[in-house]
């Protein structure tokens, strides 16, 4: 009995020592440790022994199972970090690498501008209001020295929805918002940017675009306030060296009434 | 200057109170700052004409 369990031992070994892989080695667990391996059927075998054998042979036994368990242990180690070492060298990243580019969104240019126009007013001491694109003709119109059938309406293509509503052909809608909000009468300085909408499409007119309205009153504001505001404003916005020039015009809800033309900002002398 | 009529239909008393309106293009100002030739490519959303004030901050 001895010699066989010592012929296992030595078989055992050699084989574990030359074995291959990970999977190999597992099946030579089974093929001496396990449940009907080689060793275990020795332990069972030991019914037929003496008394004085047994304890021997028990022991024998103990000695190589641990001697084994070992080996396959060893062995199993070494499998694992030859393993982990061949991933790490297939599974290299190359922090060098360039990475994708994360598209930015921007601001779109009208937004820019309208940004500017604010910041530059807030700085004057002007509110910046807002009122409703849906207006009545009320106060898009007859708040505003139009009344119904007054021939200048015609000046206006406007987007009606109902005989009463329309799209509001003009920021000035929000004067009369702003005039009839102001319960104490009190003095105003607001601009109003926002959308208007006519029925006008082509490269220079579009059927929406966006207009900025601007309304002072006040005691004794005269029409050297309105240039000299109109000045500021233009030259902040196209360069120190822009030139204004007020022609006499004529709406509806101003009088007298100018229309104000600039100097191109490119050339200093074309008007735009 | 504001009409007399339109401080007066608003509630403002013409006599005690002037004031001053003006209203101006939007889109003409952004036109010409940024050298725009076509008012429609502000309202298109193209991003090959957006993309071009990416950088303008």
């Amino acid at each position: 009995m001895k010699e066989q369990i010592e012929g296992i031992r030595k078989n055992a070994t050699e084989e574990i020592l030359n074995v291959k892989d990970a999977k190999e080695l597992n099946d030579l667990k089974v093929k001496y440790l396990g449940k009907k391996g080689e060793l275990t059927a020795v332990l069972r075998g030991m019914g037929g022994l003496s008394a004085e054998e047994r304890p021997v042979i028990g022991s024998l036994v103990n000695v190589v199972r641990d001697e084994l368990e070992k080996l396959i242990e060893e062995k199993e180690n070494a499998f694992r970090t030859a393993e982990m070492e061949e991933k790490l060298a297939k599974e290299k990243i190359d922090i060098t690498l360039p990475s994708n580019k994360i598209k930015r969104g921007s601001k779109h240019p009208l937004n820019r501008i309208i940004e500017e126009v604010e910041d530059l007013f807030v700085s004057m001491g002007y509110d910046v209001v807002d009122g409703p694109e849906l207006e009545t003709d009320e106060y898009c119109f007859e708040r505003l020295n139009l009344p119904q059938g007054h021939p200048a309406r015609d000046m206006q293509d406007s987007f009606y929805v109902t005989p009463e509503y329309l799209l509001r052909t003009q920021t000035s809608a929000v004067q009369a918002h702003v005039m009839m909000e102001n319960e104490e009468k009190s003095p105003v300085r607001v601009i109003c940017p926002g959308k208007v909408y006519r029925r006008d499409d082509d490269a220079t007119h579009s059927h929406q675009f966006a207009q900025v309205e601007g309304l002072v009153i006040d005691k004794d504001i005269s029409l050297a306030d309105l240039k000299g505001t109109l000045e500021v404003f233009m030259k902040k916005m196209l360069g120190e060296k822009t030139q204004l020039r007020f022609r006499p015009s004529y709406f509806p809800f101003t009088e007298p009434s100018y229309e104000v033309d600039v100097t191109c900002f490119k050339c200093q002398r074309k008007r735009m | 200057m504001v009409h007399p009529n339109v401080l007066k239909m608003n509630g403002y008393d013409p006599e005690k109170y002037t004031g001053f309106a003006f209203g101006t293009g939007l889109d003409r100002l952004a036109m010409f700052k940024y050298g725009i030739t076509d008012i429609r490519l502000l309202y298109q959303n193209d991003v090959r004409f957006l993309n071009q004030f990416d950088r303008m901050d």
